[in-house]
């Protein structure tokens, strides 16, 4: 296809790793292979013009090595990389800024090494200037400027001489919430008309919401690559593995009956299904610590809360209710304590970050009435 | 690039790191030339009221020694800024796509600037001494494209070393005072009596751009009169660009990893 911008074919990254600097001396002298660190090991991918990728991984995962591949500072071992266009990179904060040169003068060094013809850096110039907005220090040298500063104006010359592909390390993490925004609303406005961007971050709900596509790196292996959903739904699974976290609003009590009513928060489960698996209330004796089952409830995904929640979160946790209503004359004389218990599916046993209901209520209280059996959440 | 469209960007960028050099200081451009004077005036001072230095074969203790210093002031900055031009300028190597081996080059380029200001000013020197100009004077002009091409091939080997290795940045620093002495630059060569060593001191690529300077404006001798050494000087030239071409090969692409 036509429109193809990237395209990563088998790539390998191997460091050089030398003991100490004797072993790197005798380099020079010898032909001897050094022993080698495996950054990377076969990832493949094909971008199209106007994709943003965005990189998953935990640190040490090979995200920043690939970025640096990609724009070329440093070469694969085995493998290719094709690109088409202009490329602009923002790798670790840096874009080639020298720390004695003033911002002004470093936007002009910037464009004469790209090579761009000088009425089109004066064009733009005052363009970067507006955007990085860093007032009257665009006049002294970069090195008296804060990490936020330096940001905005790298960001703003690397983004405003609008290259074909723009590779992204972690730089939107510095800059301000309203620098975050602007900068993304002018990457969006690029990625319309046709500019590749490839963001590496932590915030994966920035990845979310700003990626097509998901890259996920797991120890130098691509994992994964596809469509951001579904790589950031299996990286969120296997990082944090099922989770539920479950939260009490209502409490009716009378002698005989008392009726339990709250939300459960989900995390790491699949999206389509409406069956969770199961819940089991345990009222638990507070002397004799013996288990007795008193409710069990489908988990049902509750389904007016998800026009509740905003999209940000729905590929992270899902949200459901929960109706129990416990039988106290099932209970023999005795004070008890109720525990909340999810079981997935395959009836694994869901951790809970809190496991008694009593902290998700948020108190400790007295719920029965009946002088017999006492509860207690 | 086109070996032209390299050489526009050396010039562009050496101009552009020169004007950079003394942007922070209020007195600027005065301290590429303060600190020539001062060190010409020192020696001045020590060997020639000093230690009463008579003058060299009839010429002025000051004439000579600038004919040797001159030069000097340019080979030795540009021996130690051009062995740091990779190492010291990690931002071009690991932030961006740079043509890494022209780093060093720079360098060589950026110190001409200062050093073609200084050959002018020497050349009024020897006027105001009442020396008039003549043909061997435009023998600078070959010594001086000499000492930028010795520059350039050395500075590319010994950028790359520096790269690799650490200790190689030590043996350059320390090797710098041992070439300004070992360098017939404040001593005349002539004083060593045996034929032999001198010919083989004569080797030293800087000592024949030193020598140069001064057969030029001293002692009126052709660029052909000592073919050995000027056979000697290119072939070393020759050795260190294949040397350069050849560890710029094997380590070129490790720069971004090395550093």
């Amino acid at each position: 296809m036509n429109d193809i911008s990237m395209q990563i074919t088998h790539v390998d990254k191997a460091y050089k790793v030398y003991d100490n600097e004797r072993e790197r001396l005798k380099s020079l002298f010898t032909n001897k292979e050094p022993k080698t660190f495996q950054a990377l090991t076969d990832v493949n991918f094909t971008l199209h013009r106007g994709e943003v990728l965005g990189i998953l991984g935990h640190n040490g995962a090979g995200k920043s090595t690939l970025l640096k591949l990609i724009s070329g500072v440093s070469q694969p071992t085995h493998g290719e990389i094709e690109v088409k266009g202009r490329m602009a990179s923002l790798l670790e904060l840096g874009v080639g800024f020298d720390p004695n040169l003033t911002g002004i003068e470093n936007i002009a060094f910037y464009a004469k090494i790209n090579g761009f013809p000088k009425e089109y850096i004066e064009e733009k110039q005052q363009e970067i200037i507006d955007f990085a907005d860093i007032g009257e220090f665009i006049y002294t040298p970069v090195k008296t400027y804060s990490s936020g500063m330096f940001a905005r104006l790298a960001f703003s010359t690397t983004l405003l001489f609008e290259p074909d592909i723009l590779l992204v390390d972690e730089i939107l993490s510095v800059g301000d919430s309203r620098f975050q925004l602007k900068s993304f609303k002018k990457m969006m406005e690029y990625k319309e008309r046709g500019t590749t961007i490839i963001l590496v971050s932590h915030s994966i709900d920035s990845i979310y919401n700003f990626c097509d596509k998901g890259l996920w790196l797991d120890h130098g292996q691509q994992k994964m690559f596809g469509d951001i959903r579904e790589v950031v739904f299996q990286y969120e699974k296997f990082m944090e593995g099922q989770k539920m976290m479950a939260s009490i609003d209502q409490i009716h009590a009378d002698e005989e009956n008392l009726i339990l009513h709250g939300w459960a928060f989900l995390t790491g489960f699949e999206m389509p299904t409406n069956d969770y698996g199961r819940m089991e209330i345990h009222a638990v004796e507070m002397e004799t610590h013996e288990h007795i089952v008193v409710q069990a409830n489908n988990v049902e995904r509750a389904d007016i809360s998800k026009n509740m929640y905003i999209n940000k979160y729905d590929y992270n946790y899902d949200y459901c209710g929960f109706n129990t209503h416990i039988l106290m004359s099932n209970l023999p004389k005795g004070t008890y304590l109720l525990e909340a218990h999810f079981f997935n599916q395959n009836n694994e046993k869901i951790p809970c970050e809190e496991n008694t209901l009593k902290a998700f209520a948020g108190f400790s209280k007295n719920v029965s009435k009946n002088p017999d059996v006492k509860i207690y959440l | 690039m086109k070996v032209f469209e390299k050489l526009k960007f050396i010039l562009d960028l050496s101009w552009t790191e020169y004007k950079r050099e003394f942007a922070n200081t209020g007195l600027g451009v005065f301290w590429a030339f303060f600190k020539p004077f001062l060190t010409i005036a020192i020696f001045w001072f020590v060997f020639s009221i000093g230690l009463k230095s008579a003058p060299v074969e009839g010429v002025p203790f000051i004439l000579w020694l600038i004919a040797g210093n001159i030069p000097w002031f340019y080979l030795g900055e540009v021996y130690v800024d051009g062995a740091m031009a990779i190492r010291t300028q990690q931002h071009l190597v690991k932030k961006i796509v740079f043509p890494t081996e022209l780093l060093s080059t720079i360098k060589v380029f950026k110190s001409l600037y200062t050093n073609i200001f200084l050959i002018v000013i020497m050349l009024l020197f020897f006027m105001i001494y009442g020396y008039q100009p003549n043909l061997y004077w435009l023998q600078i002009i070959y010594y001086t494209i000499a000492s930028v091409v010795f520059m350039t091939v050395l500075s590319r080997v010994t950028s790359v070393l520096v790269v690799v290795s650490a200790d190689i940045g030590q043996l350059v620093m320390a090797l710098s005072q041992f070439l300004f002495w070992l360098t017939p630059i404040i001593w005349n060569i002539e004083i060593v009596s045996n034929s032999t060593l001198q010919f083989i001191l004569g080797l030293n690529p800087f000592a024949y751009i030193v020598q140069g300077f001064r057969d030029s404006m001293i002692y009126q001798q052709g660029i052909f009169t000592d073919i050995g050494h000027l056979v000697a000087f290119w072939a070393i030239c020759g050795g260190l660009w294949l040397l350069g071409n050849r560890l710029m090969k094997k380590f070129k692409a490790d720069f971004s990893d090395m550093i």
